[in-house]
């Protein structure tokens, strides 16, 4: 059976994946089960979001 | 508006511009160059600038779009070698313990907006940018500032898929690491 539950260190690198490529199924599922109860990894993506939107700016 | 408006206004763009390109190309001569282009560029074709946006976003573009065509060139952007081996495993690694867990929960760095609206942060990211590895550097600065596909990244630095997320993957929880330690988290809840 696959593990339904992931640590925060894997869910962490999918929050890295996620954000340059589509993630199958299962991985995408996982995490969001794993951030809708763990608020340090849900804190972790919206930093990450912040990080993203400030290198778009970056310069101008 | 006037060229002689123009050519001030460019010119005090000039050092941003420099400092990014300085990420980017991890290299004083090629900023140099690259800048110099960009501002050429920019000056012989003011009646494209049509003033709806601002002046430096026009010309952040112009950049932008001649460090992607000397990369895709295959210029100056050289092949990188052995960086999945790259320093700064450790150090992404002490994230977490052994069970997966964080050994210090992340901050609240409170109001998105609000930390983009203050000037500070993006200088002290670009700080964190600069201190990372020249080469998880370029791979960052080439997916999050020049917005280039993670596929075409990898492929023409010849770098693997996996090695690819995994620079990815280091570089943005460096990035967070370096942020929250330069005060964001706490501080912006003022």
């Amino acid at each position: 059976m696959r593990r339904m539950l992931i640590s925060c260190s894997e869910a962490h690198r999918l929050l890295s994946d996620r954000m340059d490529k589509d993630l199958a199924h299962g991985r995408s599922w996982r995490l969001w089960l794993h951030l809708r109860f763990c608020d340090a990894c849900s804190r972790v993506e919206r930093q990450l979001e912040l990080i993203r939107s400030a290198m778009r700016r970056l310069g101008s | 508006m006037d060229a002689g408006r123009l050519d001030r206004e460019l010119a005090a763009l000039r050092p941003t511009l420099l400092r990014v390109a300085r990420l980017q190309l991890r290299n004083d001569a090629w900023a140099e160059d690259a800048v110099s282009e960009t501002l050429i560029a920019a000056l012989e074709g003011r009646e494209r600038f049509g003033g709806q946006s601002q002046l430096s976003t026009w010309v952040v573009g112009i950049l932008k779009h001649k460090i992607i065509d000397q990369f895709r060139r295959g210029g100056r952007e050289v092949s990188v070698d052995a960086i999945a081996q790259d320093a700064g495993d450790d150090e992404v690694e002490q994230i977490f313990r052994a069970d997966g867990h964080r050994v210090s929960p992340p901050l609240d760095w409170g109001d998105p907006e609000a930390s983009l609206a203050r000037v500070q942060f993006f200088d002290v990211l670009q700080m964190c940018i600069d201190r990372l590895p020249a080469q998880l550097g370029r791979v960052f600065m080439m997916r999050e500032w020049l917005e280039l596909e993670i596929a075409e990244i990898c492929k023409e630095l010849g770098i693997t898929a996996t090695n690819c997320s995994v620079m990815m993957f280091r570089a943005r929880m460096r990035l967070r690491e370096c942020l929250e330690m330069s005060g964001f988290g706490g501080e912006s809840k003022t």
